[in-house]
């Protein structure tokens, strides 16, 4: 069975760098390596100086690189569906086409990444993916769409059919037509297919990289509850740009303690899963004896395997918010919970546990209860006012 | 009035620089509101003043607001996310998912930015100083309006109405519940608003976008990205900040061979924005807190410049497209055709007009065409870009 690896973080931390290092690493022991990236703006040619672009491009023995082009994908495999988006949204004014619509030129680029894991021809593909975890939890649309297109779509299609005309004529507004609703149709199995296929975490699992600054900090904490909450297996975390010890350099070495900080708050969080510490180097990672140094820093050991399997954390609604389920096998008696900022805080035994809550649920009130192992705390939203 | 957006990616430290602007221009007598939509880094904690939510006065004459994006979005989209909520509540799984999957990514700064025409209208200040970071692709959803109006004048009515006449029978076959008239009202208030940003938006007198980024590579080319993103739609940039440049003490030892790295960025920034006023910012021994500390910065950035000029009015190109062929437009006034040379460097377009060179980031579609050739007409130099 293949293996599918996907390297996220916000732009700029070098998760290039670091899936372009494990791709090496993994050539390295003979096994065939696809190196993808699934980022709007490319780099594996810079980094590699190599020409890339158009397809698949062998960078050595065992590795192969490739930089998606999600347009030329939609337009390919859904001519239909992106013209009708176009004619729907973009009018005869031709410069904005076709629709950037956020996010969706990555989730296409997981469609063909999908195609390339089933076909067969690599044993490891690794994904240099689009900033955070915002992109997976895109995948959140199928589900969501499954129901609609179900229940509605039937209907949808025939009320698109006999409104079509009167719009096009009268308010020269082009309503999608049967080949692109066919089309739709067939985005959404897809999707939904892709979505399955990222979620089993016998094949896929994703990594995230950061820098220890405080807004990378704070991005990585929150794309790591994301992918939690959308059922994607996530088994490392990369802190890469560390400074050295630099006695001479006082300036620095202030800085450095800043970074210690972050390394602190990320430990806390990223409690259970493997984290890799890379250092800063002097200089920009670029072409492939760069790209080996940085494999060569990266753990001996079981790199590319299923590193952590968890349970992921459970939200149950309940009145006026959210109830998250924890597993607590010793009950350590004394517990308390508090939302603080964006994180949940749990003391329990004198131990710490940090969750970076979602987004929806932010600034809510918390209170924990106990039961047979289990450890639930009861999040409700605050009412204006309330402290 | 004025409004000063300062944008650029997370961490390039926006909301310090946009503090800074806002104290310098209290320092200088005018009515300043300051708003911030920066999650991660509280202006309450900067500028020493209880968070909360609200307009705060910091000093007499200088106000603050910290927008929390989110919610933002919650209340323009109120009926709608109740309509979506409903159709998602049949499913099995109305959970946390849902709350969340409601919250569509990148268009919170959307929302932001739609406050700060809220403020404008009201004009209760001289000056509105704000930190926001929309994308390209948030940015585009702007470009819309006039479509969007085209639906929702002409054809939501007629929806509405067919929605009213068949909406129960629809709703029955289909198991989705009927919209009410607010989910229509809302949809047509939202596109109301978005055009009234956009007119405030192009209009240099009253808006300008300053770009903070920091001199390294990856995050330029962001900047770059955006900066193209903004000439398309005609949004006046006219300054850029370059921030967190080392200083020459920090690089020295094992870091001497960053300072290459840092001068390549410097000399690109000044290839890609010719026109902007350029505000340069060493990297402090420390993180940047506290009302004095800010008012020192902004000191130092401004000397004697007022921050509330227009820097730029020009617009450095403009996009047409002739059947198929597209074509960038720059106003070229004393150029000489033998002067002129025009190359493609990677996503970029190099234009050396004498011994001065001026560089084009292009979007990533654009930059996979390739450059078919170049015309001189009226001052003006046309360059063609083709598959």
């Amino acid at each position: 069975m293949g293996r599918i690896i996907l390297f996220t973080g916000k732009g700029g931390v070098g998760k290039t760098s670091v899936a372009a290092a494990h791709a090496v690493r993994s050539a390295g022991e003979g096994r065939s390596t696809l190196l993808v990236s699934a980022d709007m703006a490319h780099n594996l040619g810079d980094l590699f100086q190599l020409e890339t672009g158009g397809g698949i491009v062998k960078a050595g023995d065992s590795l192969f690189l490739l930089e998606l082009d999600p347009y030329r994908l939609m337009r390919r495999e859904f001519p239909h569906a992106v013209q009708a988006l176009s004619d729907l949204l973009a009018g005869p004014d031709l410069s904005a086409r076709p629709m950037p619509l956020p996010g969706f030129d990555t989730l296409f680029s997981l469609l063909m990444i999908g195609k390339i894991y089933q076909e067969g021809t690599y044993e490891r593909i690794l994904v240099d993916c689009a900033p955070t975890g915002e992109t997976l939890s895109l995948l959140k649309f199928p589900e969501l769409l499954s129901w609609y297109m179900e229940k509605f779509f039937p209907v949808g299609k025939v009320i698109t059919r006999v409104l079509a005309p009167a719009a096009k004529a009268k308010y020269r507004v082009k309503l999608p037509e049967r080949k692109a609703m066919n089309e739709i149709q067939r985005l959404h199995r897809e999707l939904a297919a892709l979505q399955e296929l990222l979620r089993d975490n016998s094949v896929c699992t994703v990594r995230l990289v950061c820098t220890p600054e405080r807004m990378s900090v704070e991005e990585t904490k929150r794309a790591f509850t994301r992918l939690h909450l959308y059922g994607y297996q996530t088994d490392g975390l990369y802190i890469n740009r560390l400074l050295p010890a630099l006695e001479e350099n006082p300036f620095l070495s202030h800085w450095r303690e800043v970074q210690r900080q972050y390394v602190g708050e990320l430990e806390e969080v990223f409690a259970g899963q493997p984290i890799v510490r890379l250092p800063w180097y002097p200089q920009e990672v670029r072409g492939i004896a760069a790209v080996e140094r940085m494999g060569g820093a990266l753990p001996e050991d079981g790199l590319f395997d299923v590193r952590v399997r968890t349970e992921t954390e459970v939200y149950t609604p309940i009145d006026g918010g959210f109830r998250l389920h924890l597993r607590l096998p010793e009950a350590p008696g004394d517990i308390r919970a508090e939302c603080q900022g964006m994180d949940l805080y749990i003391e329990a035994g004198g131990a710490v546990r940090r969750i970076p809550l979602p987004d929806s649920l932010k600034g809510a009130s918390a209170a924990a209860v106990l039961e047979d192992g289990m450890l639930y705390i009861d999040l409700r939203q605050r009412r204006d006012g309330e402290q | 009035m004025r409004i000063l957006i300062y944008s650029g990616k997370g961490g390039v430290g926006k909301t310090s620089i946009a503090a800074a602007t806002a104290i310098r221009l209290w320092e200088t007598g005018r009515r300043v509101l300051l708003m911030s939509t920066d999650q991660a880094h509280s202006l309450g904690d900067s500028l020493g003043f209880p968070s909360g939510g609200g307009v705060r006065t910091v000093r007499e004459g200088l106000d603050v607001l910290e927008l929390d994006p989110l919610e933002e979005g919650r209340q323009a989209w109120v009926n709608l996310r109740d309509y979506l909520k409903e159709i998602i509540r049949g499913r099995a799984n109305g959970g946390l998912e849902t709350e969340e999957a409601l919250l569509f990514p990148g268009m919170e700064e959307l929302f932001s930015l739609l406050r700060i025409l809220d403020e404008y209208e009201r004009g209760d200040y001289e000056i509105l100083v704000a930190d926001c970071a929309p994308t390209g692709e948030t940015l585009s959803l702007l470009r819309y309006p006039e479509r969007l109006s085209v639906l929702a004048d002409c054809l939501l009515p007629s929806v509405r109405g067919i929605n009213r006449a068949f909406g129960g029978l629809i709703s029955r076959a289909s198991a989705v519940p009927k919209p009410r008239d607010a989910v229509f009202d809302e949809f047509e208030r939202l596109t109301k608003r978005l055009a009234g940003l956009k007119n405030i938006l192009q209009n240099r007198d009253a808006a300008s976008v300053r770009l903070v980024t920091t001199p390294e590579r990856i995050v330029m080319d962001e900047t770059r990205r955006c900066y193209t993103w903004m000439q398309m739609y005609d949004f006046g940039v006219d300054a850029v900040y370059i921030n967190k440049i080392y200083p020459a003490e920090a690089l020295t030892g094992y870091f001497a061979d960053w300072s290459r790295v840092q001068e390549e960025s410097l000399e690109l920034a000044e290839e890609s924005f010719p026109e902007q006023r350029q505000f340069r910012l060493e990297l402090l021994s420390d993180e940047l807190q506290g009302f004095e500390a800010l008012r020192r910065v902004g000191r130092e950035l401004y000397g004697e410049t007022d921050p509330a000029a227009v820097f730029c009015r020009e617009q450095a190109f403009r996009m047409e497209e002739r059947s198929g062929t597209r074509i960038l437009i720059v106003k070229t006034p004393y150029a000489k055709e033998a002067d002129i040379q025009v190359e493609k460097d990677g996503g970029d377009l190099l234009l050396t007009v004498r011994n001065q060179a001026r560089r084009f980031h292009l979007t990533d579609l654009l930059g996979r065409r390739k450059l078919s050739g170049w015309s001189l007409v009226d001052g003006e130099l046309l360059i063609r870009l083709d598959y």
